[in-house]
Formats: structure tokens, C-alpha cells, sequence
């Protein structure tokens, strides 16, 4: 999800930039020099994020239909009617806190990232000049920065409460399940260490 | 008596036991532990009544009553643990989490 956040607004931000510098270029060769590297460096940002985001999803899409690695499936049995083995059972359960230790580390970083890109690119490349025309004064004086500073923050606050509450779901999610390990563990050893008197 | 043993460990050898009984060598290689190991995990269901030396000659080990329940008790309680049906609802919308879930 972060990810997805990041190359959408990744790509937002190159857009505003290539917007900006063409309207401010005067066509000579000098400035569509510059345009055509400022393109270069815009576009390889959210380039990299995209990569990455769809080797995420095709990694998704593999686990999903593959929930076991196919080397492992031998080792796994259902030998007690009705029941799932113990190895495949524990496989899924490792690829569920996988799943969700990735999303709790990874996740958080790339949706405050795709927000701060969203952020910048409303406030500086949007709210920036349209608060300078308005107000009639320059583009970096004070009034028109400290409009934009305040609508960025503004802006940032809901997408950060969004990231706070889909981690802190995954942690919520993450501790339930590491504790709840560890009430099978205990339930296990006092169920049948304490009736194990030898007879 | 071990001092803490692990719990997928002792899931590991009781799963191998449940087809049938097997010969300590080869429970130790499906169970993949190194011989020292093994016998530890060995004696300790041995302890727990988990698991019997069978007696023949080739002194396999087989699956109590009780090592059959215990296994059945770790399987169903793992498998529980993590196929909650909450999790389908967020797979399908990872925004309506489910949070504090009960225990």
C-alpha cells in the first residue's frame, strides 16, 4: 500500500516539476537541456519505488497461490483425519508474521514518503503560486511560505494518522499473535508436563 | 528434564511419529536435529509420556495416546492462532481492521 502511495505521488511530484520548469523555460536550447535532466532526475525517484512495488506485488501474487514452498509440501502430512500437519501449519503461520514484521517495518516508511511528495507537491507546486498571484506578491515571500507552510503540515497530519493506524493495526495484529504463541506454549507445557507423573 | 525446550521442535518429532513408528535415526533425520539434540527432545516426551519405545528389536518409537492428543492439541491450537476469519475480512479490505482483537 505504501508503495503504491509513493509512485503515484512520486510521479505527481516529476509531473509538477517538468510543469514548473516548462513554464518557466523560454525555449532556448540551455533551458530544454536543463528540462530534459530535471526530467531524468524527477522520473528516477519514483522510477525505483515502482520497481520495487511491483516486485512486491508479483511476490504477493506468488505467495498466495503457492502457500507452501513446493520443496517443503513433501514434509507435510495431515496424517490425523481432518486436521492441517504441524509443518504446513507452522509455514503459514511464518509466512504470516513475515507478512506483517514486513508491513510494520517497511510500510510505514514508504506511506510517510508518499506523503511528504503529496504534501510538497500541493502546497509548493500548486498553493505556492496560486497564493502569490493572488496575494500579488513574490513567489518566496513571506505570507504566500507561510500559507503553504501551514496547508502542508495540514496536509501531512491526515496522511500521518492513516500510515499511525494501518501499522498500528499490524502491530496490534503482530502482538496478538506472538502472545497468543505464547499462551500455546504454556497451555501445552502445564496440560501435559504437569500429567506426565510416571506411572 | 530440559530447560526450554521448543515447542516447533516437539511439534516436528511428534508429526513424524503420527503415520507410524520409526527408528530413532530416522525420526532424527525427518525431524532434522543433530543426534544430541534429538535424544534430549527423545527422553524428555519419553518423560511426558508423549512417546514409547516399542519392544522389539529395532526399538522404534511410537506416539502415545497422549503424544497423539498433544499433537492434535499444538496443530488445532497453531492452526486457530493464525486462520482467525478476521483475516480473510482484511485481506479483502486491509482498511476496516478489525483492532484489539479479543483474546
Amino acid at each position: 500500500m505504501g508503495y503504491i502511495v509513493a509512485v503515484g505521488v512520486g510521479f505527481a511530484l516529476a509531473f509538477f516539476v517538468e510543469l514548473l520548469l516548462f513554464l518557466a523555460s523560454s525555449g532556448s536550447p540551455a533551458s530544454t537541456t536543463t528540462l530534459v535532466s530535471a526530467f531524468c532526475i524527477a522520473v528516477i525517484p519514483p522510477l525505483v519505488v515502482a520497481v520495487f512495488a511491483v516486485r512486491e506485488v508479483l511476490l504477493g501474487r506468488r505467495e498466495a497461490k503457492e502457500p507452501c514452498p513446493p520443496s517443503r509440501t513433501e514434509s507435510s502430512r495431515a496424517p490425523v483425519s481432518g486436521m492441517t500437519g504441524w509443518t504446513e501449519t507452522v509455514q503459514q503461520s511464518q509466512q504470516v508474521l513475515t507478512h506483517m514484521r514486513h508491513e510494520t517495518e517497511w510500510s510505514f516508511v514508504w506511506f510517510i514518503l508518499g506523503s511528504l511528495f503529496l504534501s510538497i507537491t500541493v502546497a509548493g507546486f500548486v498553493l505556492l503560486p496560486f497564493v502569490s498571484s493572488l496575494t500579488s506578491l513574490g513567489l518566496y515571500s513571506v505570507v504566500p511560505i507561510y500559507v503553504v507552510a501551514f496547508a502542508f503540515l495540514l496536509l501531512l497530519i491526515p496522511f500521518y494518522l492513516v500510515a499511525r493506524d494501518w501499522i498500528g493495526d499490524y502491530q496490534d495484529e503482530l502482538d496478538w499473535e506472538v502472545n497468543g504463541l505464547s499462551r500455546l506454549e504454556a497451555e501445552f507445557f502445564t496440560r501435559f508436563a504437569t500429567l506426565a507423573v510416571p506411572t | 528434564m530440559m530447560e526450554r525446550p521448543d515447542l516447533f521442535v516437539i511439534g516436528r518429532l511428534l508429526e513424524a511419529l503420527v503415520p507410524g513408528p520409526l527408528r530413532r535415526t530416522q525420526l532424527q533425520q525427518k525431524a532434522g536435529l543433530n543426534y544430541t539434540v534429538f535424544l534430549r527432545y527423545i527422553d524428555f516426551l519419553a518423560y511426558l509420556r508423549l512417546v514409547a519405545v516399542l519392544p522389539d528389536d529395532e526399538g522404534r518409537l511410537e506416539l502415545t495416546p497422549r503424544g497423539v492428543e498433544a499433537y492434535r492439541f499444538l496443530s488445532e491450537g497453531l492452526s486457530s492462532l493464525f486462520t482467525p476469519p478476521e483475516r480473510t475480512a482484511r485481506d479483502a479490505a486491509p482498511f476496516s481492521l478489525a483492532r484489539g482483537r479479543s483474546s
